[in-house]
């Protein structure tokens, strides 16, 4: 009995040890968990207060009659949109649960933003706009009703926001469906009966099915392909290069992925893809890694320009650059007549140790190059410089293209100029004379920008 | 009789087993939160214990041989290096020591470019995308890195997907490698390249929005997404 008194009692008291352990982890996990469901809890209630506000401002656009002071409840809808969206998404739900509710919500949101700066610069609220609010509207008044149900739900205790996180977790681990989401299933369903929405905004549908206007027709063969990526990229010395088509791709611009294995002398691989038609290099990167710069920035795009011309890009402007880890990454835009066109930029890494070309990506070259017909301004460029802030020292004034959010185009002088010591762009439309956007140039030792 | 002195050396050898473990349970709990920085101590190796034994030998306290293994031999020696130098002696290398063998390193600084006005950086978008290509793509080729990074852009400017990078890369049940936190890992410079040419614009997916690993159990719906293209083990779908 003696004998094993002495170790049975430190063995309950080892016991009670970590009784008192476990119990505290325990206690712990509950609140940990307690307070991520409160979390998701109040995702929710925002979004049913934020759908409920949308539903509401959206009956009042109806009532409204689009003078510039309703701008204000066209804005107040997109950040009720915004809000809402970002709360729905917050919830622990796959992304296939909530895609079409998440859409409506974006394109409701910008729909209205697109509305109040219409009704700003004068335009009025057309017929089809009321119909289309209209539309928005019936669609906020479901999404809310179908929410407020679901809440009575989580009130009465029959749905739980914390079994829908245990549920998608499940579903990821096993790749398994559950039903657990099957009410914001059925939301996200409802939602299909909404119609695409064409509008003047970046979240439009009609961008959805931009097609490329720089490709051309002739068709390449995987063979052509090959050989295309090999002799434009740029390769140091006597590295020697095996290429070989990977895959096809299936996008935008459809073509053949392309890869380069180093035979001797070249290090690291080279991947790009070639475009079906027409057979243009889309873009490659060279996976090498960079050594200490020996090159300046002035001989780097001395470089980067020799690339371009020699590959076929002609009359190409640097526009901005930036240094990142060794490699230059220069954004090029081409000139015509006079006039930037900023849709078609092509973009170009050089490496800075010993000058090679390590990246090249001209998709947004491809996707926007077409002949144009530039058009004659319709306004001065003096006439324009008196449209910007007048304390802003102007430097320089140009004729530019750019692109819209919206997949279009604006003719508009690029007025540089300086206020307080920082540089802005101000870019004013030649026909209209309305200001399109305004940037600021961001300096750094590592290279300009623009926001 | 002997029956019943049987299960009593039984319950003692169990209670025996079972205190025993306890200790050990809990020992390693402590140790393990005593010595979770960079320590070392008797039992350990790896490339630092060649270090603190190349230092230790080339100043006259170590003998033994400089084959990354913490033995015996070099606690003595790190014992008086420490009193010799002031140091608690303790045998244990830690920062204190590190710092007094020249062979501590202070955590980088990161210095900030700004402009001559205003403070613009993309330094926390790199470093949150770089993290989740470390967590999702971490043995991919480097384009398959970049194309990881292009989703997480992509999904941002996509209706359907919050609007901010973090609201991507945080939204639950999004990304496996968030999820259990292994996006938390070290970055290697490979994947901070592969950030910042995906958030310079390059897009080996052409606009994919899904990834996935065709060999790992996913959603079945995820096959009904629009396939693009394949880079390395995943796959990428619109």
């Amino acid at each position: 009995m003696k004998k094993w008194g002495l170790p049975a009692l430190v063995g309950v008291l080892i016991l009670a040890a970590v009784g008192f352990w476990g119990f505290k982890e325990y206690r712990d996990k509950i609140m940990l968990e307690t307070y991520m469901n409160n979390r998701y809890q109040m995702s929710f209630y925002n979004l049913i207060s934020r759908v409920q506000s949308m539903e509401v401002l959206l009956a009042k656009t109806l009532a409204v009659s689009g003078q510039p002071d309703d701008t204000l409840i066209f804005s107040e809808i997109w950040l009720q949109a915004e809000g809402a969206r970002e709360n729905l998404t917050q919830l622990p739900l796959t992304s296939n649960v909530v895609a079409r509710t998440a859409k409506f919500l974006t394109q409701a949101g910008d729909f209205a933003r697109v509305k109040a700066r219409d009704i700003n610069n004068g335009e009025t609220v057309s017929e089809e706009d009321y119909r289309t609010l209209n539309t928005l509207y019936r669609q906020a008044e479901q999404l809310n009703r179908e929410l407020h149900t679901m809440e009575a739900k989580v009130a009465d205790g029959r749905l739980s926001v914390s079994e829908l996180a245990r549920a998608g977790r499940e579903e990821l681990r096993k790749g398994r469906a559950t039903t657990a989401a099957a009410d914001f299933q059925g939301i996200d369903r409802d939602m299909q009966g909404f119609p695409t929405l064409i509008y003047d905004g970046p979240f439009s549908d009609h961008l959805d099915r931009a097609q490329p206007a720089g490709l051309g027709d002739q068709p390449t063969s995987a063979d052509e392909a090959r050989n295309i990526l090999r002799q434009f990229v740029d390769i140091k010395g006597d590295a020697d290069y095996r290429a070989q088509v990977t895959n096809r791709i299936r996008e935008k611009i459809p073509g053949y992925q392309v890869e380069l294995l180093s035979q001797r002398g070249g290090e690291g691989r080279i991947s790009g893809s070639v475009s079906d038609k027409g057979g243009h290099v889309v873009w490659y990167l060279d996976s090498r890694t960079v050594g200490a710069p020996r090159l300046t920035v002035e001989q780097a795009v001395a470089r980067a320009k020799q690339f371009l011309d020699s590959r076929g890009y002609k009359n190409m402007a640097n526009i901005y650059h930036q240094i990142q880890n060794g490699v230059a990454v220069f954004n090029f835009a081409p000139e015509e007549k006079g006039v930037l066109l900023y849709p078609d930029q092509v973009k170009v890494n050089v490496a800075l140790d010993n000058g090679q070309v390590v990246g090249f990506d001209a998709r947004g070259y491809l996707m926007a190059h077409k002949q144009r017909d530039i058009p004659t301004p319709k306004i001065t460029a003096s006439r324009a410089r008196e449209k910007v802030n007048q304390r802003m020292q102007v430097t320089s004034t140009r004729l530019v293209i750019i692109p819209t959010d919206s997949g279009r185009e604006n003719f508009s002088y690029e007025i540089t100029g300086q206020i307080n010591g920082e540089t802005f762009l101000v870019y004013i439309n030649a026909t209209t004379g309305k200001t399109d956007q305004v940037l600021k140039l961001i300096e750094t030792p590592n290279g300009t920008l623009t926001m | 009789m002997q029956w019943e002195d049987k299960i009593k050396s039984r319950w003692k050898i169990w209670v025996t087993i079972f205190s025993l473990s306890c200790f050990v349970l809990g020992g390693f709990l402590v140790y393990q939160k005593a010595f979770a920085q960079d320590t070392l101590y008797w039992g350990r190796s790896g490339s630092k214990v060649r270090a603190v034994q190349q230092r230790l030998k080339d100043w006259g306290y170590y003998r033994g041989p400089v084959d990354g293994y913490y033995s015996g031999q070099t606690a003595s020696a790190v014992r008086k290096f420490q009193a010799r130098n002031g140091l608690q002696v303790d045998g244990v290398v830690g920062p204190k020591t590190f710092q007094a063998l020249g062979l501590y390193t202070p955590p980088k600084k990161t210095t900030y470019t700004t402009a001559s006005r205003g403070f613009v950086s993309n330094r926390d978008s790199v470093n949150l995308l770089a993290r989740v290509i470390m967590g999702e793509a971490a043995d991919e080729p480097y384009t398959g890195k970049v194309a990881v990074g292009a989703v997480m852009l992509n999904r941002m400017r996509n209706s359907q997907f919050p609007n901010t990078l973090a609201g991507v890369v945080y939204q639950p049940l999004a990304f496996e490698s968030v999820a259990n936190g292994q996006y938390n890992r070290p970055l290697d410079p490979e994947a901070i390249r592969a950030a910042q040419d995906a958030l310079s614009g390059y897009d080996p997916t052409g606009g994919a929005l899904f990834f996935w690993n065709p060999s790992k159990p996913v959603s079945r719906w995820i096959w009904t997404r629009k396939i693009t293209s394949q880079i390395g083990r995943h796959v990428f779908a619109h």
